[in-house]
């Protein structure tokens, strides 16, 4: 059987079952080591757990810290006539007061000293002689050997006393994070509609690849370059096919006018030409989804015209579905549609497709 | 007065719960609607009968509110073990009673 050109995006656990499991992991005092393609949200995961502990977050890469920093330094201590150790500030922080030490890279940790350092930190919550607070919990996180990323092998010591969890790429839970306004509408859009092999996708050789990182990277260029230098910025971002396959896609997203559907000036065939593109549907889901959640406000005279739209010729009612999950959190909007005899029948008949869904 | 249709659950459901305590509502126990549209919102009351215990499912006939039912369901966890917040009782009622079932929608999105 000949093996695919680019690496697994999807073996592993999702980020949401990652959130759910390792609490109680850590919780009963396993040391966990959290492996994955570099760049699809271990520190994002990292951040979620610290905030569901309630501590602070020290994000400590040890292949960046020398191995006598780490240990701390000696200090003359004049009254005493001998030198002191003093640890170095986030060492002194966990030992004073809980914190959530993650541990990013520790496969990265070239040397045997990092690795006995790393040894102790997970296993012995210490660093030296100084003993971290008993509330500390501290969390590893490495990049997987086939991505070349930094990574080499932890000692069988050290390796055989964590549990290992691979994150996975995680689509719906990256819509999730992106959706609360850090990326771009036609970004998630876009990776919404073409999934997994959109968000992360790499070979072995490749250095420039789309990732959960090197979206966001792109999501935030667009935002500050000029429109003439988009591909361009993407180009550096995601690398070449990739970029290639959003603006394509943009293209279509930018065909729709939220605001003219919405005001009754634009109707969408979708029975007709490039139009019966399900990228396309997904594309004019898409937009009229982020105009209604970003721009706004939605009218009581927009609402009619809203479901109109879902019921245009040739849409496929999923894609109708699709939009009413990007909109369930408006509570304005949705309350506006409910109260439309139109959109009740429209539900009606959506209730009794989704059901067919399941045959 | 409210139209009752028939309802063929010939579907295989992919969540199992879902339809699974629909079918067992609609099959096993007797639902008995009576609409109240005194109030500021019209409201319609399901009383299932036939099982241990009776349930009254609770809906807004105008879906300014999700219904509500007394089974112990709904109430330690609003439905959660069932479908999207909705016991198998509310399921079983919006599938009874056409003007009801757009108020499924809330359990699918």
């Amino acid at each position: 059987m000949s093996r695919s050109r680019f690496l697994s995006p999807n073996k592993g656990h999702s980020y949401e079952e990652l959130k759910t499991i390792l609490p109680g992991a850590l919780r009963a005092g396993v040391s966990v080591l959290v492996l994955g393609h570099p760049g699809i949200g271990k520190t994002a995961l990292a951040e979620d757990l610290a905030e569901g502990f309630g501590l602070p977050l020290i994000d400590i890469r040890l292949a960046q810290q020398e191995p006598a920093d780490l240990a701390g330094v000696y200090f003359p201590d004049q009254d005493r006539e001998c030198l002191t150790l003093l640890p170095p500030a986030w060492v002194k922080e966990l030992v004073e007061r809980p914190g959530f030490l993650f541990l990013d890279e520790v496969n990265a940790a070239v040397s045997r000293l990092h690795q006995a350092v790393a040894y102790q930190m997970v296993l012995e919550r210490r660093l030296g002689p100084f003993q971290f607070h008993p509330d500390t919990v501290v969390l590893a996180a490495g990049n997987l050997a086939e991505d070349n990323a930094l990574a080499t092998p932890l000692s069988s010591a050290l390796a055989n006393r964590f549990a290992h969890f691979r994150l996975r790429v995680d689509v719906p839970a990256w819509i999730k994070w992106a959706e609360r306004g850090h990326i771009r509408p036609e970004l998630r859009a876009f990776i919404g509609r073409h999934g997994d092999e959109a968000l992360y996708k790499r070979a072995p050789d490749e250095t420039i690849f789309p990732s959960p990182r090197t979206w966001e990277m792109a999501s935030r260029l667009l935002d500050e370059v000029d429109e003439a230098h988009h591909v361009d910025v993407l180009e550096a971002c995601v690398g070449r096919p990739s970029a290639r396959a959003f603006v394509g896609f943009q293209k279509m997203y930018k065909r729709v006018r939220p605001e003219k559907v919405l005001n009754g000036k634009q109707k969408i065939d979708f029975t007709k030409g490039r139009s019966q593109e399900p990228s396309f549907m997904h594309a004019a889901v898409s937009a009229i989804g982020a105009w209604v959640q970003n721009e706004g406000p939605v009218t009581t005279d927009h609402v009619p015209h809203l479901v109109s739209f879902m019921r245009s010729p040739g849409l496929d009612r999923e894609y109708a579905m699709l939009l009413l999950v990007q909109l369930k959190t408006n509570r304005p909007v949705m309350q506006k549609l409910k109260a439309l005899p139109a959109f009740r029948d429209l539900a009606a008949e959506l209730v009794g497709l989704h059901a067919g869904m399941y045959a | 007065m409210a139209k009752t249709v028939a309802i063929d659950i010939d579907i295989q459901a992919r969540d199992l719960r879902f339809l699974r305590a629909a079918e067992t509502v609609l099959k096993k126990y007797d639902l008995a609607r009576t609409d109240d549209t005194s109030g500021k919102s019209p409201v319609c009351t399901v009383a299932i009968t036939g099982g241990r215990t009776t349930y009254e499912v609770k809906f807004h006939t105008d879906w300014s509110r999700r219904p509500t039912c007394s089974c112990p369901d709904m109430k330690r966890s609003g439905g959660a073990s069932s479908a999207g917040g909705f016991c198998k009782h509310a399921i079983a009622s919006a599938l009874k009673w056409e003007d009801l079932r757009c108020q499924l929608l809330d359990a699918l999105i």
